[in-house]
């Protein structure tokens, strides 16, 4: 996934230059921290003596570029690294369970909770609550039980007469689809 | 599970921009009774400049709303700054004072409470267009009701809560959550900001939401309860948001790589991550837009707002959606 040739100059001058620290930065961020990019990959023979004894090697096919960013980012080396590092320097329990294990991964997620705060200058303000991503998130927000609602909406005296059928299509234009029935 | 208190008069309201996942709440708001309905971003804007804001991000009030979402065609249509001057007297008589809401709101502690939730996305997934975070206060203030096309009870005290999707925004912007009027709710995942691991992300809820809302599951899983007793029906739940919302054991594993990826952004900081995906989109842009048939038809009809109102290419979209065209296509 090599850039074609002479298209890094024109890049950094329509960024200018500023943006970057220098002009060989963005060559070798690719180089050493996304080697994912390079189409040769990265090898595993540096941590796994018997790189034979891997039986799915994936490799990037020549000419394949990434353009999915908004669907997820690449991760750095740096990052797959340090955490591996930290993975293997200790043990960690489970969080629930007590000992210096858990406590160790009950202090990473303190920490990480935290962290985010920081990122979005939240501190004080919101609570984290971990979830298994964006759509696990909505779908934890969503889901009530009615019957148990601390602050219920008083219902009119007509009661649920009508049920609110939703239609399925948004038009163009008219997105306003919903429909009452009378039941 | 019973985290948001929707009820018979709810409404679930969205911005027609919203990714699937935030449409899809409204199948569980429905069936509890809410009224769902979707806003484009016209009415949006109506809403907005009766509390003196425009739609986008960076745009300033009256006029400046077009853009976002408008993307030519399979947007939200028409652009919604030009629509907006007709209607803008009388809508804007329509909604009452934020400070009147304010004063209702904070006087809502009774059970004659109906709760309102409105979704939308930092950043729209299909055109990039970001959206005005101004959004939020507005909506919490009370003035979406004017252009929600049912009526609305008038009993009872109303309060709008809002959930920001930033799971695209904060990939590649900073989002600064510090404000007094912040987003209620936030949605996140983690791999959009760091590429690894997957499988984890984030419900940001604020302070002012956590303690107005009685944020309690049915369900109970490990680590969420004080004591639970098998042999009769007893549980005694964790008092903390976050214990008790988040069923048996975390991904702590996941917990400890993602610490890394956090120290990636702190390191590259997002400015400098947001100024190299917009020279990225930029590129990608110019280099498709190149691309032509034989008969010099182009190939890629570019959707979003890639475009200023003087016809220069705008520099702050960081997502290319184009659709591609045949040669016998007409012009």
């Amino acid at each position: 996934m090599a850039c074609p040739e002479g298209s890094e100059p024109v890049f950094m001058s329509q960024a200018g230059i500023e943006a970057y620290p220098s002009p060989e930065a963005i060559r070798e961020l690719r180089r050493l921290q996304f080697p994912q990019l390079a189409s040769a990959g990265w090898s595993c023979s540096d941590c796994v003596t018997h790189t034979a004894s891997l039986t799915w090697v994936v490799r990037c096919p020549p000419g394949e570029t990434y353009l999915d960013h908004a669907g997820a980012t690449l991760c750095s080396q740096y990052q797959v690294k340090s955490a591996c590092g930290r993975m293997l320097s200790c043990s960690w329990g489970n969080p629930h369970t007590q000992g210096p294990a858990s406590k160790r991964s009950a202090n990473a997620i303190r920490r990480f909770r935290h962290a985010v705060l920081t990122h979005f200058n939240a501190v004080g303000k919101y609570h984290v609550v971990l979830t298994g991503g964006c759509t696990a998130s909505l779908k934890l927000l969503a889901e009530v039980g009615s019957e148990t609602r601390r602050m219920p909406c008083q219902p009119s005296a007509s009661h649920v007469t009508a049920w609110c059928f939703l239609c399925a299509g948004v038009s163009v234009g008219n997105p306003l689809t919903l429909r009452c029935v009378a039941r | 599970m019973q985290v948001f208190p929707w009820g018979t008069h709810s409404r679930f309201a969205v911005l027609r921009d919203n990714h699937t996942s935030v449409v899809g709440m409204r199948e569980v708001a429905c069936e509890h009774g809410a009224t769902f309905q979707c806003v484009d971003n016209e009415a949006m804007s109506r809403a907005l400049l009766s509390h003196g804001k425009g739609l986008n991000a960076g745009s300033t009030g009256a006029g400046s709303g077009a853009g976002a979402g408008s993307g030519a065609g399979a947007g939200a249509g028409a652009g919604a700054g030009a629509a907006v001057g007709g209607g803008n007297a009388s809508i804007g008589s329509v909604p009452p004072s934020a400070a009147a809401l304010g004063a209702t709101r904070s006087a809502s502690s009774g059970s004659d409470v109906c709760d309102h939730l409105f979704a939308f996305p930092g950043e729209s997934n299909f055109s990039g267009a970001k959206y005005n975070l101004k959004i939020v206060q507005a909506v919490q203030s009370g003035h979406l009701e004017p252009v929600l096309n049912t009526p609305f009870p008038g009993r009872g005290t109303h309060r709008w809560w809002v959930l920001l999707d930033a799971a695209k925004l904060a990939a590649t912007s900073e989002l600064d959550l510090s404000e007094p009027h912040g987003p209620d709710f936030v949605t996140l995942s983690f791999y959009k900001l760091f590429g690894w691991p997957t499988g984890l992300g984030a419900l940001l809820v604020s302070r002012r939401a956590a303690t107005s809302l009685a944020m309690q599951k049915k369900y109970f899983g490990g680590g969420t309860v004080a004591v639970a007793l098998a042999q009769q029906r007893f549980v005694r739940r964790k008092k903390q948001l976050e214990a008790a919302l988040e069923d048996g054991s975390l991904p702590f594993l996941s917990v400890v790589e993602a610490l890394a990826g956090m120290h990636v952004l702190r390191v590259l900081r997002m400015p400098r991550i947001m100024a190299h995906v917009e020279q990225l989109a930029q590129w990608t842009h110019s280099q498709l837009a190149q691309l032509q048939h034989w008969n010099g038809v182009r190939v890629c009809q570019f959707y979003g707002a890639w475009n200023d109102e003087d016809g220069s290419l705008r520099k702050t979209v960081r997502c290319v959606s184009a659709c591609l065209r045949r040669a016998s296509v007409c012009h």
